[in-house]
């Protein structure tokens, strides 16, 4: 069996590394796939040839669009139904998460200031998803 | 022996001059005879042995009530001295009797002649003489009567015209249907007619809105009662028009119902009124634009503090994630020095971490206007306050207590954040190996309630009191305080009304107190 696909959609590298990071250290074998803004997520995941991920992780502040559209976009199409969908985000408006739980997502992870707390947090994040998946 | 005492004895009289008489005869047992039948109907007797002291008495005091003259005596007679009486200005109508021996017609003509009053015949029966004398001596009491009274009259009238001057409105007596019949100075000041012009004219000439009784207002014409003041508009002789204020006074007279109207000038009041409207709304306009830029600064400011505390943490993180991953996966190979300088940075990083989350804690505070004061019940809020802190209480042995807390009007984040930071803070300055002992208790007063929270730690020294409370204020470099958690403390409690002070000395704990309204007292 192939190892499981996470879609990261997230526009800064050094975040995109701490997560790459924070799934080393779970262990786990995770083929992921990283989109840097909204437009170029919506066209890869509308597109019926590819695959569908196992779990979709999702930064709230993009350029080109918010997470939120994205999200809205996805459910809409119903090509998601059933993918676990988290938000990794450093907003600390409850505006955004008041939205996110409308949107029902299954974690609503706020970016942690610490390595350590990163690694955690993420870490423990993603293993959830990914499980939930199975 | 007795003294009368001295309010006594000047009885004051009243008014009036002496009644006197003046008797003229040549042979002195008439004039005693006569002064002894006339004893008692006068203030005063003169007697007089001849026309010339009978003329001297009168130059002296010329006010007679009646004058009994003999007509048979030596030298002078009687008629002789009337007519020189008569010469006398003041003595022209002074009654004169003349006394008489024998009826003689030629005698009676010319005694009358003289201005003669009467003839008394000798022997004077004593009943007649009384009875004669007494109606002139009524008709002096009268005439002074009358004279004292025109004086009385023409004081008051005195008086009247001098308060009619020296008042420094115009006063106007009218008819009941404002036809002027009086006017004073200031009219000719205030109108600029002359008195001879107005006076038959109706004071709605000069003031079109007379009326009376007054319009506006019922009840205020009876007599003597002076009417509310009405502002009304004055009209000068050269037809410019000025704001007066007029009160109206009615008399009831025998010529009928007459209306004084004091007409006062207000257009200085008027311009000083509204040159203080004016200022005012100066004022007003200026506290307005001053409130309108303070308020658009501190929303710049917030905006500021929101960009600070917000926006700053995202590269921070960055700052703060990459330099513990560089400190943990190549720290190790670092040589001494650069080693050292990954640490200060690190340390930096995550110093810097804390106070953005104090400032936004601060922050959400301060913005918590909007948030409505509910009654919390305050031992409740503690119990949360404690069980957010279990792991820095278990950590370092603290023993905690509290006595009965009351419901106060607050704010539940608010005043578990206040309990936090001053437990919290408690807990981190405690002695030196000493566990901390921390004791939390109310005590209401009236609608108030004292909150405080007591501990054994360190002490502040009295100098400091005032500036704990200061935002970023730290009195501790030990690196774990942000100097933002009393400010907290102080901006909660000033949301819901209440202050915040401490008790302390150094080295002997201190006393954390703040206030808020309780809703009832407590037993």
């Amino acid at each position: 069996m192939s190892a499981p696909r996470l879609v990261l959609i997230e526009d800064n590298p050094a975040d995109v590394l701490l997560v790459r990071e924070a799934i080393r250290e779970t262990g786990l074998t995770v083929e992921l796939i990283c989109y840097p803004d909204v437009p170029e997520a919506i066209s890869a995941l509308a597109n019926e040839a590819d695959p569908l991920p196992d779990a979709i992780l999702i930064d709230l502040n993009l350029p080109r669009g918010e997470g939120i559209t994205v999200i809205q976009a996805l459910r809409a199409s119903g090509r998601l139904e059933g993918v676990p969908l988290a938000i990794l985000t450093s907003s600390q408006s409850p505006r955004d998460l008041e939205q996110a739980q409308k949107l029902q997502v299954c974690r609503y992870i706020h970016k942690p200031s610490t390595l350590q707390q990163f690694m955690d947090q993420v870490g423990g994040a993603i293993t959830e998803l990914l499980g939930a998946a199975r | 022996m007795t003294i009368a005492p001295p309010h006594v004895v000047h009885r004051s009289q009243p008014a009036r001059g002496k009644i006197r008489l003046l008797l003229v005869d040549d042979n002195p047992d008439n004039l005693i005879s006569l002064e002894a039948m006339l004893h008692g109907l006068t203030d005063e007797v003169v007697l007089a042995r001849s026309g010339a002291e009978a003329l001297r008495h009168i130059l002296e005091n010329q006010d007679f009530a009646a004058i009994l003259l003999d007509v048979k005596m030596p030298d002078m007679d009687g008629f002789e001295t009337a007519e020189l009486i008569r010469t006398r200005r003041g003595n022209r109508n002074t009654p004169i009797l003349f006394l008489t021996g024998f009826r003689n017609d030629e005698q009676l003509f010319r005694g009358y002649d003289l201005g003669a009053v009467d003839f008394l015949f000798k022997p004077v029966v004593p009943e007649i003489l009384r009875s004669k004398v007494t109606v002139f001596v009524e008709l002096a009491r009268n005439n002074q009567l009358l004279r004292s009274q025109a004086e009385t009259l023409a004081k008051a009238e005195l008086k009247f015209r001098s308060l009619l001057e020296a008042t420094p409105d115009a006063m106007l007596i009218t008819q009941a249907d404002g036809v002027i019949v009086l006017v004073n100075a200031h009219m000719h000041e205030l109108f600029g007619y002359e008195r001879g012009e107005i006076l038959g004219q109706n004071l709605r000439v000069l003031v079109p809105g007379w009326s009376f009784p007054p319009l506006p207002r019922t009840g205020a014409g009876t007599a003597g009662h002076v009417s509310e003041p009405q502002d009304l508009c004055g009209i000068r002789k050269d037809g410019s028009k000025f704001p007066v204020e007029m009160s109206l006074s009615p008399l009831q007279t025998e010529e009928g119902l007459l209306i004084t109207s004091v007409i006062r000038d207000i257009s200085e009041r008027r311009k000083a009124e509204e040159s203080i409207r004016l200022l005012n709304a100066e004022l007003e306009a200026r506290v307005a634009s001053r409130t309108a830029e303070l308020s658009r600064s501190n929303d710049a400011l917030r905006q500021f503090a929101w960009a600070a505390s917000h926006d700053l943490q995202e590269p921070l993180r960055m700052v703060v994630a990459y330099s513990q991953w560089l400190d943990k996966s190549y720290g190790q190979s670092l040589e001494g020095p650069a080693r050292q300088f990954l640490e200060y940075i690190v340390t930096g990083a995550m110093r810097m971490n804390n106070l953005l989350a104090a400032l936004r804690d601060y922050m959400q505070v301060t913005d918590a206007g909007n948030q409505e004061l509910t009654l919390v019940d305050a031992g409740k809020c503690l119990d949360r306050a404690l069980s957010n802190l279990q792991a820095a209480i278990d950590s370092s042995s603290a023993t905690i207590t509290a006595g009965l807390l009351p419901s106060v009007m607050s704010v539940p984040v608010l005043l578990v954040q206040v309990f936090q930071n001053l437990i919290s803070n408690a807990i981190k300055y405690s002695g030196n190996g000493t566990p901390p002992r921390i004791h939390v208790s109310a005590l209401c007063q009236g609608s108030e309630c004292v909150l405080s929270v007591q501990d054994n730690g360190i002490g502040i020294a009295p100098e400091y009191h005032d500036r704990v409370f200061g935002v970023f204020k730290r009195l501790h470099s030990d690196g774990t305080g942000t100097g933002i958690g009393l400010a907290i403390c102080k901006a909660s409690v000033e949301h819901w009304g209440g202050r915040i002070w401490v008790e302390s000395a150094l080295g002997a704990g201190a006393t954390f107190r703040f206030t808020a309204a309780c809703a009832k007292e407590m037993a």
